[in-house]
């Protein structure tokens, strides 16, 4: 199989690792790929560029009729307190976004940073490090998040935390392994050989190697985050009324479901879309990156 | 002239299940002794081979001489300088000095830098970095023989051939007197083996620089090395000039080895010693002469007693461990005929 | 498939035929080329050798004749007749019937073909379900008369154990019994001793040598190894880049190459070359890209003794003994020169 393997590796060896133009070309082939970056740039924009599109305020309370359906003037519609549901959905992406980047971040980061230290440091802190990782996921989340929130209160905040103890084990499980399988690896028994200190082959020779893996699962975990936020929300756990925020749009109209339909749907669509959108683009970059990850992740 | 590397009764130990395992199961001793009782010398300028197969330990005696393996006893010395013990920093002038290749062509290179900025590296980690990388680059990828575009190239970009140019170049960077070369033909096409076998026998002549090559390869030794040394379950069994053991070899487990070479010749009448059995696990020695449960010669003594090095009182550089050395008349029989001339049809 | 009358006619009692094969693998950069034109035969209880470096194709063909090629691989032209049945023609069905019963392979990583997880009773009682006359208590004594004659110490109270309580050597023998365990017609080892230390290697050659005398079956033996398919094999085929390009006895093919890539080959084989040297002979420049491959002949950049017409023609295969012949246009010049 040697000879197969060869000839595939000759075909693929044509793109150097750090080529952005091959990455690109890869990505256009991929439809779904191209489809979820859209996406996310389309919630990505109206979030940040949020203040010039909406048409009224989001948050003032009557500004025309309550429960209106669509119109010219209010596009989606208005809520039970005559907000303008259109203005409250491109407000109300900045805080799942703002949720989701800020745990995965430093989930990502501290993961990291722990799963180096126990993959390449000394046996004992590699088995603490795998009890504490093992013992924070074994705890229920959503009871740690209802501890949580109960103990500092629904706010953003206190998402964050939440999201980000539980997702840090995650993160540092996959680095761990990541590092120890390079640990025996030729090529750092090679910089070690020269004199490289252990600061220096972590981060030139083992980083780059172990990131790319976690950016993937990074990507495609968001997504996750985005449900996760907007269904605290929606139970009352997330921001505070009145800021606008997907998932207490939804509530509200799952509220008055019954006669005014378009409010949930309203509420639904953007989750559905930034959902569909992450999805779409973290198995696009896996693909690219990492086909050896395999679909299971 | 002296030694510039003395390494004596060198012993590395792995440990084979953790303190807890064998605490729960009663084991007494949960090591094994990958190397045991290794001395020898390498003088400026020499070229010296240490030929085994796997499990013989003779990539954990280039590893314990770089410091990635620390020993359980015995001296590395370098020009006089004692490397055990030394702390990482201690140890740094001296791997500037002494510097290492390793079996995987491809593998060994970090897979993520550049040519460029892998032969770079060892200037960087011995904070030499102003010196021009650019030159630095072209003038080892010109040593190596390749050329100067290389540079751009990632090591999946190269050919197993190309990739050990490349680690051969590192390994000269910084221009050392030692290089321990493990395993440089491993995973190369026979036509290219002899490439990377001539630049080094060239960076030899030219440089003056010290090679210890490690191998389970008898012909890559025999063409490049001034002695060598065969080992056995982690002992050296027969060291010596090379010519002097490919002709007259001592110790019976030398004489299997080099009769276990194949020919590329149907018709090479081969009076082989073909040995029985395999390598005995090293958690189980055997007793007395550790190879006698493989030896055709073997004797009663031989499975009690642990056989002394003797000297060949024709050489006093040719020395093993044998209590019934092959007498160099049954050990010439051996020679093969030489081989059938390739045709000539061209 | 062969385009003119010299080259040696095929018997019509060979076991296995592969005529004119072409394959290509695809990539995302496009098909690779890794066959192309491939024709080799072997006769009944005769070892063949294919010896090639990495990238000849060697492993590929003999994938391909065992019907365990990936996904991406794809045969455009050619036949592979066995027991003068084209295998391309049969439903899978009978092909799975012949494989692990007509047909059986050893690999490299003996690991590969032995399942961990089983005993190797089991896996041994199992390989013989194509038997259905044999009751499983006279199986287990076939597969432990097998592991003796292979070389096992103590098979009645070892042939309980796993894959993983052997060693390398051991593991490679056990792949030896289990493929021969069902009496195959032919016998296809890739490169078997690759893995395995040089007195290892002697063993299982010198194992696999007195096995298929008894046996009576065909081998083919892809190897790397130079020294070990001159020891092993009746007949060698070369191959370069996806292409055979000299093929004969054992004898035509060690003694008098008439390719020039056999030759720079054998020239290389450290293993001939008794003087002490310091300068061995190589074989410069890389093997060509199987991308697009052209019409000349697939040698030449890397051929001393190229000229012109290996630019523009790829050269047939030219007939120099009874079963000697080899793709050059070198011997075309000294037929003429001769004629």
């Amino acid at each position: 199989m040697a000879t197969v393997q060869a000839n595939r590796a000759e075909a693929n060896g044509e793109q150097g690792p750090g080529t952005f133009l091959s990455f690109l070309r890869q990505m256009s082939k991929n439809r779904l790929g191209v489809l979820g970056a859209l996406l996310v740039v389309l919630v990505f924009a109206s979030a940040i560029f949020a203040p010039l599109i909406i048409t009224h305020d989001p948050i003032r309370i009557m500004v025309g009729p309550r429960l209106a359906a669509p119109s010219l003037d209010f596009l989606l519609g208005t809520d039970q307190l005559g907000r303008d549901t259109f203005s409250r959905i491109i407000m109300g992406g900045r805080i799942p976004l703002l949720v989701a980047f800020a745990s995965l971040g430093i989930s990502l980061a501290l993961g990291l940073v722990l799963g180096l230290v126990a993959g390449f440091g000394p046996r004992w802190l590699d088995n603490v490090l795998l009890l504490i990782f093992d013992t924070i996921r074994s705890f229920p989340s959503i009871i740690f998040a209802l501890a949580v929130i109960g103990l500092l209160g629904p706010s953003v905040t206190s998402i964050i935390f939440v999201i980000a103890t539980t997702s840090i084990p995650i993160y540092a499980r996959v680095a761990r392994t990541q590092t120890e399988a390079l640990r025996n690896s030729e090529y750092i028994a090679a910089e070690q050989s020269m004199g490289a200190g252990t600061t220096r082959i972590l981060a030139v020779h083992v980083l780059p190697n172990v990131i790319g893996p976690l950016i993937i699962l990074v990507s495609m975990d968001v997504p996750a985050v985005i449900a996760v936020q907007a269904g605290l929300s929606f139970l009352g756990l997330g921001v505070r009324p009145p800021t606008p925020d997907w998932g207490a749009v939804l509530n509200d109209g799952y509220n008055y479901i019954k006669n005014t339909p378009w409010l949930a749907i309203a509420g639904g669509i953007p989750i559905i879309l930034a959902t569909l959108g992450f999805t779409f683009l973290g198995e696009a970059l896996r693909d690219i990156f990492d086909p050896k990850l395999g679909k299971d992740l | 002239m002296s030694a510039l590397l003395r390494v004596q009764d060198l012993c590395v130990r792995f440990r084979t299940m953790g303190p807890l395992k064998a605490l729960a199961t009663g084991t007494k001793h949960p090591f094994v002794d990958a190397v045991c009782g290794v001395s020898f010398e390498i003088r400026k300028g020499e070229t010296l081979g240490l030929v085994g197969e796997s499990g013989s330990g003779k990539s954990t005696v280039a590893r314990a001489i770089m410091g990635l393996r620390p020993p359980v006893r015995g001296s590395i010395r370098f020009e006089g300088q004692e490397l055990t013990g030394l702390t990482v920093a201690e140890r740094k002038p001296y791997l500037r000095r002494m510097t290492m290749t390793f079996q995987d062509p491809i593998g060994s290179l970090s897979p993520r830098l550049t040519v460029r900025s892998l032969l770079s590296e060892p200037f960087r980690i011995h904070g030499l970095s102003n010196r021009d990388a650019g030159a630095e680059t072209e003038r080892l990828l010109r040593m190596v023989g390749l050329p100067t575009d290389f540079a751009r190239r990632y090591p999946h970009q190269l050919s197993g051939g190309q990739a050990r140019r490349v680690g051969v170049a590192r390994a000269l960077a910084l221009n050392p007197d030692l290089i321990i070369a493990d395993e440089p033909t491993a995973g190369l096409d026979v036509s290219v083996q002899g490439e990377v076998l001539n630049l080094f026998a060239r960076l030899q002549d030219e440089l003056g620089i010290a090679i210890l090559i490690i191998t389970h390869n008898l012909n890559v030794v025999r063409h490049i090395t001034d002695r060598m040394a065969i080992m056995y379950l982690g002992r050296f069994v027969e060291i010596g000039p090379t010519e002097q053991i490919f002709d007259q070899p001592r110790h019976p487990y030398t004489q299997a080895l080099l009769s276990a070479n194949t020919e590329p010749d149907p018709d090479a009448v081969l009076n082989r010693i073909e040995i029985k059995g395999e390598v005995p696990s090293l958690m189980r020695r055997p007793s007395g002469c550790e190879f006698h449960t493989r030896c055709r010669y073997v004797q009663k003594i031989c499975s009690s007693v642990f056989p002394e090095t003797s000297v060949s009182p024709n050489d006093a550089k040719h020395s093993f461990k044998c209590h019934f050395p092959l007498e160099p008349e049954t050990a010439r029989s051996l020679q093969q005929r030489p081989p059938v001339p390739i045709g000539s049809r061209f | 498939m062969r385009r003119d009358g010299t080259a040696p006619q095929m018997s019509s009692l060979s076991l296995l035929e592969v005529r004119g094969l072409d394959l290509y693998f695809g990539t995302p950069s496009g098909g690779v080329h890794a066959l192309r034109n491939v024709s080799l035969e072997v006769p009944a209880a005769q070892i063949v050798g294919i010896v090639g470096e990495s990238g000849s194709g060697k492993s590929t063909l003999a994938y391909t004749v065992m019907g365990l090629l990936p996904e991406n691989a794809e045969v455009t032209a050619g036949a592979i007749f066995f027991e003068g049945r084209n295998l391309f023609n049969m439903p899978s069905s009978a092909r799975r019937g012949i494989r692990g019963d007509r047909l059986s392979m050893i690999f490299q990583d003996p690991m590969t073909s032995l399942n961990p997880v089983r005993s190797i009773e089991s896996q041994m009682i199992d390989i013989q379900h194509h038997d259905r006359l044999r009751s499983r208590r006279e199986k287990r004594a076939r597969a432990i008369a097998m592991l003796q004659r292979v070389g096992i110490p103590d098979p009645d109270s070892r042939i309980g154990d796993y894959p993983h309580q052997f060693s390398g050597g051991m593991r490679q023998r056990i792949c030896i019994a289990m493929a021969l365990l069902v009496e195959p017609a032919l016998l296809i080892a890739d490169e078997p001793t690759t893995a395995l230390d040089a007195t290892l290697e002697v063993q299982i050659i010198r194992l696999l040598k007195d096995l298929q005398e008894e046996i009576g079956c065909a081998v083919l033996f892809v190897s790397h190894h130079l020294g070990a398919v001159a020891e092993l094999c009746d007949r060698v085929a070369v191959m370069y880049a996806g292409e055979v390009v000299e093929q004969g006895t054992v004898r035509d093919i060690f003694h008098n190459p008439a390719h020039p890539y056999t030759r720079a080959l054998l020239e290389c084989d450290p293993g001939r070359i008794r003087k002490r040297t310091r300068t061995l002979p190589t074989i410069p420049g890389d093997v060509p890209s199987l991308l697009g491959v052209d019409g000349g002949c697939i040698f030449r950049q890397r051929c001393p003794s190229a000229f012109d017409r290996c630019r523009q023609e790829k050269p047939v295969e030219y007939r120099i003994g009874p079963e000697h012949s080899a793709r050059c246009h070198l011997l075309s010049e000294e037929q003429k020169v001769s004629a």
